[in-house]
């Protein structure tokens, strides 16, 4: 009787906290889905019986919705591409050759780390708006990869000091160069170690806004944080269901990779977490 | 011998060449504007004012900034918001992380799971966009769950103790699954035998959670507390988009404040030096913390 009873109590706590948790979700998917007649109503209309696509169909027609998309897709993906490859490569080199230099390099990430975004903001609008990179996805990559190197230098060091050293050795006594053992040798072996970084860099460069918002002027050189923001701001020409519907395309590619790659998510945060 | 030398020359070389792409990279993109900026701390220079009015003022902006009195109470309020969002975190963290590991509710586990960690990778502006429709006065879904309930409308985004508590509330909202997760890692590390022993010698469950899981799992406990207070402080997106730092200044944080300072007033002399204090703070937080963390571990 009393297991029966803590149970229930758990279960009903657990649906408490659920609905704290879910229902917000629940909630935008809901309000892109309704009439304006349907959203500016004082009780509060829970359960849709008819979907409602325009406001999808008008985000797309009406504004650069899917440029900004585009935008933040292409951005993300080069961003994550050439962190990956800057981090592995220094990575390795630190966690297999320790020389002073190394370990001088490998603090100075460390430092380089606790740097508050904000800080960079200012330096990068004056110095992009003399050099013309104001406004251009290339300028937003360079600083996205900027931002997310010092974290996956940091990741990738701790991944590949996991590897035995006498895999090394036998590698070198079979001739291996140090090139092909970084290439053929510690990559492989380092795989889901390079999902972790890729997720994280490819995240927080889709989420990011404050840098964006500063850098990327023209609708032409959005990305959907920034649109969305713009959105906001203007709110007046954009209906509230459209902006749920732009919503929910910002929130798809991260729910999909927050729930199929939760596991390297985990292990990314424990593993990056500073611990001296 | 000679081979030996040869191999040493190899992986000095390779060395160099693995390491230099990113730290090249690093020097021209963070040195550089780094150093920028603190030359830029130290002039007066405003974008509005035409570009020879730009002169050198030494430590007139930190001087400037460290008497601001919106400075000073932006910097109450984050660390007010960092500790309450990180205390919160933890309780309700360890609160789910145990019903989920929980033997008797299994069945319900993988999509309570699935569920509650979806908050986690939401994009700051639409978590502040999601929340803006739930907090709206009059359309917002709360206040008509509270009229329909009988009670009276709360104006959620324009007064100070409802927008800061609406600010920790969304924070708790985006940031806590995570929180769960390596908690329900660190629950796993427990040794069943313990939990078992303990149960033979008639330990209650109040018992066993204040002497045995809180003892086991401290550590990660400590390290939640820092991941989440170092992010916690720089708290930027969701403010700005949810309240921007209204009613008043009531809201604005070290980094919105900042963040405004340099564009919304386009003094970026004041900004950067309002921003190298920040960066001093965080430095000085971090390693504290880290001491902290590395001294409890040497201890257990």
């Amino acid at each position: 009787m009393r297991r029966v009873l803590t149970r229930t109590g758990m279960i009903t706590l657990l649906c408490g906290l659920g609905i704290f948790f879910v229902f917000p979700l629940y909630w935008i998917l809901i309000t892109s889905f309704k009439l304006p007649s349907q959203i500016f109503v004082e009780k509060p209309i829970f359960i849709l019986d008819v979907l409602y696509l325009d406001n999808y169909l008008t985000i797309f027609r009406k504004s650069s919705a899917l440029r900004f998309f585009m935008n933040s897709l292409t951005v993300s993906l080069s961003a994550t591409v050439l962190t990956i490859l800057l981090a592995t490569m220094c990575g390795f080199a630190i966690a297999r050759y320790r020389t002073k230099t190394n370990k001088y390099i490998k603090n100075g990430v460390l430092i380089v780390r606790m740097i508050p975004a904000v800080i960079y903001t200012i330096p990068y609008y004056v110095i992009y708006s003399k050099i013309g990179l104001l406004d251009s996805l290339l300028g937003l990559t360079i600083a996205y990869i900027n931002f997310s190197l010092p974290l996956a230098i940091w990741l990738a060091v701790t991944f590949f000091e996991d590897i035995p050293k006498d895999i090394y050795e036998s590698a070198q006594l079979d001739g291996c160069s140090e090139y092909r053992v970084y290439l053929n040798i510690a990559m492989p072996l380092v795989r889901s170690g390079i999902v972790v970084i890729g997720i994280l860099v490819f995240i927080g460069a889709w989420n990011e806004f404050g840098l964006a918002s500063v850098l990327q002027a023209s609708d032409l050189k959005k990305t959907l944080p920034v649109g969305i923001a713009s959105m906001v701001q203007t709110h007046k020409d954009t209906p509230s269901g459209s902006l749920a519907a732009a919503g929910m395309i910002a929130v798809i590619p991260a729910i999909l990779l927050s729930l199929t790659t939760q596991k390297y998510i985990i292990k990314g945060m424990m593993a990056g977490s500073v611990k001296g | 011998m000679k081979k030996d030398k040869s191999k040493k020359y190899d992986e000095r070389t390779a060395s160099i060449v693995f390491v230099s792409p990113a730290v090249l990279f690093l020097l021209f993109f963070t040195i550089i504007p780094m150093a920028y900026s603190f030359w830029m701390s130290m002039q007066s220079y405003n974008m509005a004012m035409p570009k020879d009015t730009v002169h050198f003022v030494f430590l007139k902006n930190y001087i400037s900034v460290l008497t601001d009195k919106e400075f000073l109470s932006s910097a109450a309020w984050t660390f007010m918001f960092a500790i309450i969002v990180d205390v919160l975190n933890i309780i309700l963290g360890l609160g789910l992380a145990m019903l989920l590991t929980s033997a008797l509710i299994e069945k319900y586990v993988w999509p309570a799971k699935t569920l509650l960690t979806m908050p986690m990778m939401v994009a700051p502006i639409v978590t502040a966009t999601i929340w803006k429709f739930i907090f709206s006065p009059i359309y917002g879904v709360l206040n008509g769950l509270l009229t329909m309930w009988g009670y009276d409308r709360v104006e959620w985004l324009s007064q100070t103790l409802p927008a800061r508590i609406a600010i920790i509330t969304v924070e708790i909202w985006a940031t806590t699954p995570l929180c769960m997760l390596i908690l329900m890692a660190a629950l796993k590390t427990i040794p069943d035998e313990i939990i078992e022993a303990s149960k033979i010698d008639g330990g209650n469950a109040i018992q066993r959670f204040f002497y045995i899981v809180i003892p086991s799992i401290r550590n990660f406990i400590a390290l939640i507390f820092t991941l989440r207070f170092m992010d916690a402080i720089r708290m930027f997106d969701i403010v700005y988009n949810l309240t921007n730092g209204g009613p008043g200044t009531s809201t604005e944080t070290l980094a919105s404040t900042i963040y405004k300072t340099a564009f919304r007033y386009y003094d970026v002399g004041k900004a950067s030096a309002g921003a190298y204090i920040f960066f001093l703070l965080i430095l000085f937080l971090s390693f504290s913390l880290m001491k902290l963390l590395n001294r409890k571990e040497s201890e257990v």
